[in-house]
Formats: C-alpha cells, structure tokens, sequence
C-alpha cells in the first residue's frame, strides 16, 4: 500500500511540476492530467472511488479536454522559461505555502493517526463508520443534496451563468440573422 | 425513419443468406466468350502442317509493328508448310500488342488467330515476347479454342 | 458497500496472507483477460471482413489456413513487420505514445467487467449473484478488479481514451490528422454524453453503480425490456463511440485518408486498431451488463452456470448486430451527426431518465 502510493503521489508530484516548467503548452496539459490522474490512483488508496472516477471523468476527461483542444488549435509556440525571481514565482510560491498550511491545519482536525500508520477520519459526515454503514455514493449523494444543498445549488448557477455568457459572448460578434 | 433503417438491415441480412458469387479465380474460371481476342494462336492443318507460309502480311497489317516473321524455304521432302515458304522464326511482343485482330483478318490462310488465353502477366519481359514454340498448336491432342487452355507450352 | 471494494482493487488491506494469493489471482485474470481480449480483437477483424464480404455476396480472406482461420496471424505479422513510417516534423513523444494509450484505455476499460456471479471459495454461502455474499472465504470475481462503482469507472477510462485519438492526430503534424482528431474528440465528447445518460436508466432501476449488482437486479427481466430506449440510445452512442459506420467520421476514409491515424504505420496503426476493435467488445459486453442480464441464462430452463459461454454469446450476438449495422448505413454529413447527438440522443436520453426516475420513486 504504501509503496502504492508513494507511487502516485510521486507521479502527481511530477505532474504538477511539468505543469509548471512545461515550455509547451501542450505539454503543461497533459501533464495536469498526469496530475490529476495520479490523484484519482491516491482518492483509490483511500477507497474513495466514487471520487476517484468522477476526479478522471469530470477533471482528466471533461475539462482537460476542452483545454487541450483550444491549446492544439491556437497552438502557442514556446513559452519562455520564468527566472526564479520574477515577481509571479514568488507571489505564486507564497500561495501555494499558505494553500498547504492551510489544507494540512483543516485535515488535521479531523483525523487521528493510529498506531499502525493509517490514517483515520473520526469526525464529520464522511467518518469511515458512516459511511461504511450507508455506501459511498450515498453518503455523498445525501451530504451534498441536505448539508451542502446552497453551495452546491450556487455552483450550479455559476456555471449556468458561465454557459450562457460563453453562449453571448460567442454569439453578438454576427450580425442578427 | 425506422421502417427505413429496418428495411436496410433487412437487404443486407439477405444479402448475407445468399450464395456469394465469387469465382476462385486461379482454381475456377469463368469460361472465355468465343470471339474473344486473347494471345495467338498458330494453327495446323489436320494433317500436321502449318498453315503459316511466311508471308509476313501480318507483320505487315500490324499496326503496332509487334509482329516479327522470318521466312526460310520448304525442304520439298520434309515440308513443314504447304506452300513454297513457311516461318522458320515467328514472334510477337505481347507487351507491344493491341490484341487488334489485324493479323488474323490479312493472313491468306488463316494461320494466326486470337485466341482465349487473357492471363499474360509474367514477372521476365524476355518471356512476353511470344515465339513460335508458344503460340504453334500442340499436335496431337490440340483442343479448339474456347477450351481452357489455347496454345502449347509457354 | 466500502468492504468488497477494499478485497478488489486495494487487495485485502491488513491481512498478510492474502495479500499474495489475490494478487496471483489478479495477476491470472489479468494475463488471462489479455489474451482473451487481444485474441478476439484480432478473430473480430476477420468477422468483419467476413460478415462484409458476405453482405456484398463474396467469400472473403480464405486463403489463410482453412477458411481464412489464420488471417488475424497473418495481418498481424504484416503489421509488425512494416516500415513504420513517420512525417516529419511530428512531436516524437507523442506521437510514440498516443497509440500505445489508445490501445491500453480500450483494455483498461475492460476490467471492471463481470463475465459471471462471483464464485465462493472456503466460504460459508455458494455462489450468489451479489458480491457481498461470501463470509469467511474467498471471493472469486469474475472481473479484473472488482469495484462498487465499476460502470464509473469504464465512463472515465473511455473519457480518457480521447487523448489518445486527439494527441495523436495533433502530434502527426498532418491536415487529415489533425482534422479527423478535431471531428474525432468532439463527437466522442457529445456522444459519451448521451452514453452516460443512456446508462442511467439501468442504474436508477437497479440502484447501484457495481456491475454485479445490476446484472443481479435483472434476474427475471432483463433491463432491455425495461428500458428499450436506454438500450437503443446505448448502441446508437456506442456505435459512435466506438468510431464506427454510420458515425465513422473521424475515419472517413473518402474525405480524410484515414483521419486521426492517416499518418500511423506499421504497428502504431496496429495499435489503433486494436483498441478499436477491442472499443467493441468492451461496448458490447457493457450493453450485455446493463441490458441483457449479463452472464444469466437467456433462457429460463438453460444453466446458469455456463455464465461465461452466455455471457460471451450475447456481446457476440451485439457484435455482430454492430458489423451489420456497419456494412449497411451511410456514412452520417458531420453537422447532422452534432445535431443528432446533441438535439436526438441527448434529450431522449434526458426524457428516459426522467420517467425511470419517476418509475423508481413511484414503486
């Protein structure tokens, strides 16, 4: 298990940095996908695999594709390796420390490390007894339509309003039929 | 739309319980129509002589010059012609021939005809051009054109 | 629920000894569903040349071993011997690796399909159609990996088997390529679209995600008669999935060469064409799961226990419907197939979700 997922995270991690220091574009996407592949491997080590599968199809297959389509299409030439002190590297390295400082703090509040190394969630709607007793899918599938109800509704209506604005903005530039 | 797309699957699902029509071509063949203009033949009279005098007026009407003809005198005893002459060298450069039927319709004793043979394809140019050897008739045990097999031995 | 996940993929987590003895058995059915799948790939061409010569009243190969038996060997010996000629300018890494992922993804897909119920070893209970019923003993699948959400899973590797099609048409450095990629990913991502929607229906009736446990919840009556529109819908997108006639637009060898794969030779092509041919059986044998009660007997008073041979026979059955199909329908103009998927499929598939729903709350 272990060696599993020093596996995964290995190839996340170096997914996530052939994002970064790709020069081409392409390669920068694909390389997300690596990424996120990877991820869904480590969401299987954690027997999240309802999460697992929907991280591959919505993320590795629905929105990377449309990424990787426009980026074949207009395909951009090179991109022009970054010098360690520019002002995006450091402004993007103090978000991604205070990102991590921020995920490990939350994660740590609700999980407790037992003596054979494996982590467990103790609290929370998605505790292993919970969701043992009702499924995965269910659990989540009743977290998300109850607790979590308005965000998710509100993540819906985003992206409906990003739907029908992407449908205007491609529609005014043509003259009224 | 869907009695069309049955209708379609229907034609083609009797299609597939039909006999195919395929001919095995090098084992099966279809037979030759009889007026066919394949490679020449040259024919015998029944009692072995060649029809061929030598004349070269096939050389002549040829239109693509394909015909090549090498007259030599009879041995009065041993004749291998009827007339004065015959062929002693006959050759046609099947790469070069139109398969016209010229030849034939000017030969005065109707010595060369087409006949059925079509599969001339070889993988050496020296053995298309067809000598006297390929295109005589076998004798004995000839049989007519539009049999299977027309000349002699290639 | 969690449980027979953990004895699937994430073998037997804890419990030392088993670890080697599942392993070995993931490592057999592996080996083994390889070569049964690449073996039916490879018979899967010949069918098609054979079940098209016939439409057109010839006799097809047969020149190969009797009846054409060897034909596969010979093509694929051909293949692997060819030039592997490639264009210049062309991006090396991916063009290396776009066919190895198309053939691989069309493999992946396969896994989580159950060819029959799952056998009890040691255990107390025989076998039964639901996983979760073998205490104390080993559980045989008959899937590669065994997991509660196996029809997701075959719904993410398909949407990852786009890549291979597009990077490979992109990486060519060619027009045909890149365009027949274009057309290629935009009708896969419509078409999956109404696939997943299709797949709902026999989901919703049957309340689970795990292959088994639907095919379990046919006993007695298939889902196709249930859901007849689910299962025409599911072969229609399946056929478009799959790339093949009358959605074969991607290929559409009159107007692009060869499409996305115009500029592979040799066996980079053989790749392609491998994971599309296996694309089918693993189309097939999907459908035969959700709609045609799986590896059940079709008859009532048949054995159950062939399940396998059942099994295999339906997704043959399917097969060759598709083969038919092929070598009867015209090829589709390319917006009338958008249009199809888009404004046909999709909001029937949306309806019949709708009213199963309704069926399912009601009951």
């Amino acid at each position: 298990m272990t060696a599993l997922f020093g596996v995964a995270a290995g190839i996340a991690f170096l997914g996530a940095l052939g994002v970064v220091l790709a020069r081409r574009t392409l390669y920068s996407a694909l390389s997300l996908i690596v990424n996120m592949m990877a991820l869904a491997v480590l969401f299987l080590l954690l027997d999240a695999q309802f999460l697992a599968a929907v991280q591959v199809i919505v993320y590795a297959g629905a929105v990377m594709v449309l990424f990787v389509f426009i980026i074949a299409l207009l395909s951009p030439g090179a991109q022009e390796r970054l010098r360690p002190l520019e002002l995006r590297v450091v402004v993007g390295a103090a978000a991604a420390v205070l990102f991590t400082v921020v995920v490990v703090r939350l994660t740590l509040n609700g999980i407790t490390v037992t003596a054979s190394g494996h982590f467990h969630g103790v609290i929370g709607p998605f505790a292993p007894a919970l969701v043992d007793r009702h499924g995965q899918v269910q659990t989540l599938g009743e977290q998300l339509f109850t607790t979590y109800l308005l965000p998710f509704e509100i993540t819906s209506l985003l992206l409906l309003v990003a739907a029908v604005g992407a449908v205007h903005l491609a529609r005014s530039r043509r003259p009224e039929p | 739309m869907f009695r069309e797309l049955i209708g379609g699957l229907r034609i083609t699902m009797q299609a597939m319980l039909r006999k195919p029509l395929t001919i095995q071509y090098p084992e099966e063949q279809r037979p030759v129509p009889p007026r066919a203009r394949g490679r020449h033949i040259l024919h015998r009279y029944d009692n072995g002589l060649e029809k061929c005098i030598g004349c070269e007026l096939c050389s002549g009407a040829c239109p693509v010059g394909c015909i090549y003809v090498l007259p030599a005198a009879n041995d009065p005893a041993h004749p291998v012609s009827p007339g004065e002459r015959f062929a002693e060298r006959y050759e046609i450069n099947l790469m070069r021939c139109i398969y016209c039927g010229y030849c034939a319709e000017a030969c005065p004793t109707e010595a060369i005809t087409l006949g059925p043979r079509l599969d001339l394809a070889d993988y050496k140019r020296e053995r298309l051009v067809a000598t006297k050897a390929d295109l005589l008739e076998a004798w004995p045990g000839f049989r007519p054109p539009g049999g299977a097999a027309g000349g002699g031995p290639r | 629920m969690a449980g027979d996940g953990r004895r699937g993929v994430i073998l037997a987590i804890g419990s030392g000894i088993n670890v080697p003895l599942t392993l070995l058995i993931a490592l057999v059915k592996g080996v083994l569903l390889l070569v049964v799948l690449l073996t039916t790939a490879a018979y899967l061409v010949l069918a098609e040349r054979k079940v098209s010569a016939r439409i057109q009243l010839r006799i097809g190969p047969n020149r190969v071993g009797p009846g054409g038996f060897l034909q596969p060997a010979a093509d694929a010996v051909k293949l692997i011997f060819k030039e592997a000629a490639a264009p210049e300018g062309r991006d090396r890494l991916l063009f290396e690796l776009a066919p190895g992922l198309a053939a691989a993804m069309a493999l992946f897909a396969f896994a989580t399909i159950p060819i029959n119920q799952t056998i009890c070893i040691n255990g107390r209970g025989g076998a039964g159609p639901l996983s979760a019923a073998c205490p104390g003993g080993l559980a045989l699948h008959w899937d590669l990996a065994h997991l509660n959400i196996g029809l997701l899973f075959i719904l993410a590797i398909t949407s990852i088997g786009v890549y291979a099609i597009f990077i490979g048409g992109w990486a060519s450095n060619s027009k045909y390529a890149l365009l027949g990629a274009l057309r290629s990913s935009a009708q896969l991502i419509s078409y999956e679209m109404a696939v997943s929607f299709a797949v709902i229906g026999p989901v919703l009736l049957s309340g689970s995600l795990d292959l088994e446990r639907v095919v379990g919840a046919q006993h007695g009556l298939w889902f196709v008669f249930l859901q007849p529109l689910a299962f025409l819908l599911y072969l229609t997108a399946g056929l478009a999935e799959t790339n093949r006639l009358p959605f074969d637009l991607p290929e559409a060898e009159g107007e692009l060469g060869a499409g996305y794969h115009t500029e592979m030779a040799g066996m980079r092509f053989g790749m392609y064409f491998v994971g599309e041919y296996v694309n089918m059986v693993t189309v097939a044998a999907i459908a035969t799961t959700l709609f045609l009660g799986g590896w059940m007997a079709p008859l009532f008073f048949l054995p159950n226990w062939l399940g396998p041979i059942w099994f295999a026979a339906k997704v043959g059955l399917l097969i060759f419907v598709m083969l038919w199909i092929r070598w009867t329908y015209p090829r589709l103009r390319y917006d009338r197939l958008m249009q199809f998927g888009w404004k046909v499929l999709l909001p029937l598939g949306l309806a019949n979700i709708v009213v199963t729903a309704v069926f399912v709350a009601l009951r």
